[in-house]
């Protein structure tokens, strides 16, 4: 998953460094604040340790064996913006030390193996015991699921960020400057390899190692602040309710803002009638399909196409708004409390 | 502690001592897992050690060698033509040629890098990524199911050419890193790092990461070698994979105890968190003059497009 320097163009390693520097700097900031500067010793061993577990072999059926990346163990051992800052500190010792990933490809390799990848996993993680002290089982679910997301989550923007190398940088002639595959090529290359084998590996290494750290010594699972199992304090329950009602609340900007700048419907989402406005004629398909599902509430509105008053819109709009946090709130609530009822500790 | 030469081994060795007697895919992968530290660590030891003290890149400041290689990486990533690629290459060749850089290490990673990018690149040679005039045909029109090729498969100028210059790109970029690498102990190339102005935390992280990384691996080494002198037959995946587990947990906890004494070690000696470096580093004359060169050569460079 390293990139070496070369395949990706300026225009793409130049961003992810604008991506990853803050993200550092983020990191730095609230490793700062969590860890005393007296315990940088842990923060550097750490790193040494992330970059030694992917010398473990991992045995897989068929008689092969793989390494595991460990980004996701460690955000859950330490923590995720302290994994974002061991993992890209080992990215950057294997590129300039030992020259594995480039120079200039340490932003975009960061981005998806130190930023990414450990900060999926982490939340599939803490999503899956999000309650009180987990089971063995849950566990070892927990990590297996957090590892296998984890690093096909990084995989996949892998491909993503070299897929778009043809249509980026091309020359004159069309042809590709630096990585020639386009997303058609990289994103099955990379996704069959990691959702068939790498992705086991790292959810195996993941899973068996909390496992058993749980079982030998559980302290060691919630020893930072920002891994200790537990509820959520209410106050954080409080906040992201009326950061929800707020954002409800300002939903109707979205009405008023095409009318103020004299905009049409987003690109890609047309009705067949402004299609067919803009290209003179509808899709056969398209007719065929537009129809096949009648949304309860067509355009968040329930008048539909029928034209309403711009306040009266915006109240409707506002409503859809509040049904859709609701909604979505619930299901997730009831995922959660029926993976947490399955779990015999509960 | 070395290993001996049929233990890191990976393929095992029929002449391997009965005392340990290894069988099954089990020691395999142990084994496998062996080899592959005891790489690291001979080259973890030979990291920050220097191929050869005299040599002309040897004596430039570490700053003006970090600018440098940083300038002619990214040269290397946005030029096109091949006379400004064949120039950079040419550069970083003569650096490690007047520097006397060599060394098995230097030539694996050297070989490596660009060989894996031609292996990567071999599909792109063919008309179906790259269409032109055909170098090489290499089968008549292809039909598999729906999918057809009626011009059959085959090697053209411009995916030869593509997958040439994506080589040499690479090859760049990885001769200007290694003479980095290998020209300058790592103390000083993180010393460098900090007065370029990288900030003091990652710094220090970076240095005791590198200082420690052996110790960590000797860990690994010896969680390996007790595993593969316990073994007698071939044990199950999921025995396998509790291995593993416990290998990489017992690790986690050692390198905790680790980072432990390390901090106290550090405490005793007056460290409160402050970074503070007694940098004798210097920039003289040579490294002024190599700077403006570099410069002038990157402009040139870059302006050949």
């Amino acid at each position: 998953m390293h990139i070496p320097d070369g395949y990706l163009g300026p225009q793409t390693y130049l961003t992810t460094y604008a991506v990853s520097i803050p993200l550092w700097a983020v990191a730095s900031a609230v490793v700062k604040r969590r860890m005393p500067l007296s315990r940088v010793p842990l923060l550097a061993l750490s790193a040494a340790f992330c970059f030694v577990i992917m010398m473990f072999n991992v045995p897989i059926p068929g008689g092969t064996s793989g390494h595991a990346v460990g980004s996701v163990l460690v955000a859950i051992l330490l923590g995720p913006w302290e994994a974002v800052i061991a993992v890209t500190l080992t990215l950057v010792v294997q590129a300039m030390l030992f020259g594995d990933g480039g120079i200039t490809c340490i932003g975009a390799n960061s981005l998806t193996m130190a930023v990414l990848m450990p900060l999926a996993g982490w939340s599939v993680y803490r999503f899956m015991i999000s309650k009180g002290t987990p089971s063995l089982r849950r566990q070892m679910v927990a990590g297996v699921l957090a590892g296998y997301v984890g690093v096909n989550v990084a995989a996949l923007a892998t491909a993503v960020l070299l897929g778009i190398q043809p249509v980026l940088c091309h020359d004159a002639f069309g042809r590709p400057i630096y990585c020639p595959y386009g997303v058609s090529v990289t994103v099955p290359a990379m996704m069959i390899g990691h959702l068939a084998l790498i992705g086991i590996v790292e959810a195996t290494v993941t899973g068996f190692v909390l496992s058993y750290l749980y079982r030998t010594d559980p302290n060691l699972l919630g020893w930072t602040s920002g891994t200790t199992s537990g509820p959520v304090p209410p106050g954080r329950w409080q906040r992201l309710a009326i950061g929800l009602v707020v954002l409800v609340l300002l939903t109707p900007i979205g009405l008023y803002l095409p009318i103020a700048f004299h905009s049409g419907a987003s690109w890609g989402e047309w009705g067949s009638q402004e299609l067919e406005a803009r290209v003179g004629f509808v899709p056969k398909g398209l007719g065929r399909l537009e129809t096949t599902w009648r949304a309860p509430l067509p355009d968040y509105s329930l008048e539909g196409d029928k034209p309403s008053t711009l306040f009266r819109r915006a109240l409707t709009y506002t409503g859809a708004g509040l049904l859709g946090v609701l909604v979505v709130g619930s299901v997730t609530l009831l995922l959660r409390r029926q993976i947490a009822g399955r779990d015999p500790s509960r | 502690m070395s290993l001996p030469k049929w233990l890191a081994d990976p393929g095992g060795n029929p002449s391997a001592p009965a005392s340990h007697p290894v069988r099954g895919n089990a020691a395999t992968v142990a084994r496998k897992g062996l080899s592959e530290i005891a790489k690291a660590l001979s080259d973890s030891k030979g990291r920050g050690r220097v191929t050869s003290d005299d040599g002309f890149y040897q004596r430039v400041d570490p700053r003006t060698k970090v600018v440098l290689t940083t300038l002619f990486v990214v040269a290397s990533t946005i030029v096109h033509s091949w006379l400004a690629l064949a120039l950079c290459y040419a550069l970083a060749v003569f650096i490690c040629l007047v520097s006397n850089l060599s060394g098995e290490r230097l030539w694996r990673v050297w070989l490596t890098v660009p060989l894996f990018t031609l292996v990567l690149m071999l599909p792109a040679t063919l008309n179906l990524f790259n269409p032109g005039a055909v170098l090489i045909r290499l089968s008549g029109p292809v039909s598999v199911g729906a999918w057809t090729i009626p011009n059959g498969l085959s090697v053209t100028l411009p995916g030869a050419l593509a997958a040439a210059r994506m080589c040499l790109r690479t090859a760049c970029c990885v001769t200007f890193v290694l003479a980095l690498a290998f020209s300058t102990p790592n103390t000083r190339l993180f010393k460098g790092l900090r007065s370029l102005g990288v900030p003091g935390l990652f710094v220090t992280v970076l240095d005791i990461m590198n200082r420690y990384l052996q110790a960590v691996s000797q860990t690994a080494q010896e969680i390996h070698l007790a595993k593969i002198s316990r073994t007698l037959e071939r044990s199950g995946l999921r025995t396998e994979h509790e291995w593993v587990a416990a290998g990489v947990g017992s690790l986690y906890r050692r390198t905790l105890a680790l980072s432990q004494n390390v901090q106290w070690a550090m405490v005793s000696r007056g460290y409160t968190g402050e970074v503070r470096t007694h940098s004798p580093m210097r920039m003289d004359t040579t490294d002024w003059l190599l700077l403006i060169v570099s410069l002038l050569v990157f402009g040139l460079v870059v302006g050949l497009g």
